[in-house]
């Protein structure tokens, strides 16, 4: 069921008033009730393994020993494999279990933070239940963490009016920037991207931007869909995103984008890495060859490079995936390593890390070397990559037969040259809100209903209802 | 404490670690940071933190990271 149907509004409306009119001690199973309709709606056989999973590692972390951990990684992490990767195994047809990645990963933490003691297993399997199939999150996430969901769900949320306007209002900026942006800039960029090598440096400058503009509104549109949902029912979600294109760094992006599964990365996976025997060893072996090097920063060339490699093929088993996680190891690894280097080199030049134009710098070189990585990511084929990137810096004529034609999908003419001159719009406009909440985080909600009604109005003139897939649906 | 305030300012310099108590939760130190601390407390001192001691509690003040180091001594 795609949150952008008519089907989910009708879910949403029957889960609402019974959410609302079921007394203190039922709300919480209203919504495990909704849950599991939720899925069976859209994935009914598929349901047996998000069940085995539930049941598994909720019966075997009732005795946090490190044999029940093990066995709890090695059922779900099982499971995602043969799911995620069963066309590299040579199977076909098999469809991977809705949101797979994203239970198996709230199932691994809730595993691991009971085996490190940090919280009291769940005495409770239906409340468990509803914690990993929630299903607001259940699709594309946030990762949620046990700690911040359990207490929520389940405690009772009185109806307030309040809470449902800001959720509809959520809500509708996150079908705005899907079905308006991103579902406009995504005809130009499937047109280009199919067959690169043909096009010249600026069409592929301005796909590849366009690609980061899709990015952002489907995925953060998505979240904002989703939180909105789960507003209405008094459960806040983290937040995924955090305006990350006002980034300033690479490391200092990932802190912003998909917030939940970098932070999932770094408590499970990275700072466990990081202090590990076996790689203190490696960075005392390293220290011989950099002896000037600090040994902490020695400690985090291995972690970074595991996670980052992980990243990527986590996105699906194919070499584009796994260049973009090496390309992104890189940068950090560069940036790590020339962190204390860099900081002594702008005191010496007097360079304000505060002026205005050093920041816009920093933004825009982030966005440049951001850009590159999306171009690894999004090429179909590695030689597409290679001409890609040749035509971008060898190829600088303006040919505007060939824009004419990337630009056919919005229709001829004067009709395309609209389309685009509104595209611009909306995306200015929706900049221009970031912008604001950059500088104040509660800059815009004086004006947001109206602003609300503008989008409205524009979702209906504009969207794009033939394509309501989102893009993280497929991981 | 003073041989470890003398560790911390050479992660970082330009922290006042004698009087700072909200190091984490005022985001003066980095992930960057707290593993160049991790690091050198564990050549210094001959101990091993695991991840699971890795918690803003820890770090936030240096006497928390005095508390730290002892508790894994002992």
């Amino acid at each position: 069921m795609s949150l952008i149907s008519f089907p989910f509004f009708i879910f949403m409306c029957c889960l609402l008033a019974a959410y609302y009119k079921a007394g203190e001690k039922h709300q919480w199973k209203i919504l495990l009730i909704g849950s599991a309709f939720f899925y069976l709606c859209s994935n009914p056989l598929y349901i047996i393994f998000i069940i085995i999973s539930i049941v598994s590692t909720w019966y075997l972390m009732r005795n946090p020993v490190r044999k029940n951990f093990m066995l709890t990684i090695a059922i779900n992490l099982g499971l995602l494999i043969i799911f995620k990767y069963s066309v590299n195994l040579g199977v076909h047809d098999l469809i991977a279990p809705l949101g797979i990645s994203f239970y198996t990963f709230m199932t691994l933490g809730y595993a691991h933070d009971c085996y490190d003691r940090k919280i009291k297993p769940s005495d409770n399997l239906w409340h468990y239940a509803l914690f990993i199939s929630y299903f607001p999150q259940l699709t594309q996430g946030p990762i949620g963490t046990y700690q911040d969901m359990q207490d929520q769900l389940t405690a009772y949320h009185p109806f307030d009016l309040q809470k449902i306007k800001t959720g509809a209002y959520r809500i509708i900026i996150g079908v705005f920037k899907k079905m308006v942006i991103a579902g406009r800039v995504a005809f130009y960029i499937d047109t280009v991207y199919s067959s690169p090598k043909g096009y010249g440096g600026l069409t592929l400058i301005v796909a590849t931007l366009f690609y980061l503009v899709e990015m952002y509104a489907d995925f953060s549109g998505y979240m904002d869909i989703v939180c909105g949902v789960s507003e209405m029912l008094g459960i806040r979600l983290k937040e995924n995103f955090r305006r990350p294109y006002f980034s300033k760094s690479i490391p200092e992006y990932w802190r912003r984008w998909h917030i939940s599964l970098n932070e999932w990365f770094n408590t499970h996976l990275f700072m466990p890495s990081v202090t590990t025997k076996w790689n203190k060893k490696v960075a005392n072996i390293l220290s011989r060859f950099f002896p000037k090097a600090k040994k902490g920063t020695l400690r985090l060339i291995v972690p970074t490079i595991i996670v980052w490699i992980i990243t990527g093929v986590w996105h699906g088993a194919q070499a584009s995936y796994l260049g973009w996680g090496i390309y992104f190891a890189f940068i950090m690894l560069v940036s790590f390593c020339t962190q204390s280097g860099v900081k002594k080199f702008n005191a010496k030049i007097h360079w304000n890390p505060e002026n205005i134009f050093v920041k816009i710098f920093q933004v825009v070189r982030t966005l440049v070397f951001l850009s590159f990585g999306e171009i690894i990511y999004r090429s179909e084929r590695f030689s597409d990559t290679i001409a890609i990137f040749k035509n971008i810096f060898t190829d600088t004529r303006i040919n505007g037969a060939e824009i004419a034609a990337a630009m056919t999908p919005f229709g001829n003419g004067n009709q395309a040259a609209a389309s685009m001159i509104i595209i611009v719009i909306l995306v200015t406009a929706q900049f221009i809100v970031e912008l604001m909440k950059e500088k104040d985080e509660k800059a815009f909600t004086g004006h947001r209903y109206i602003y609300a009604f503008a989008m409205l109005v524009v979702i209906a003139l504009f969207g794009v209802a033939g394509k309501s897939n989102f893009m993280y649906q497929a991981f | 404490m003073e041989e470890l305030i003398a560790l911390l300012k050479d992660v970082r310099d330009d922290v006042d670690f004698e009087n700072a108590k909200d190091l984490i939760d005022s985001k003066i130190l980095t992930s960057f940071d707290i593993i160049q601390i991790i690091s050198t407390l564990d050549d210094e001192y001959d101990i091993s933190i695991p991840a699971s001691d890795i918690v803003p509690e820890n770090f936030n003040s240096a006497e928390a990271i005095y508390a730290l180091v002892q508790k894994l001594q002992g």
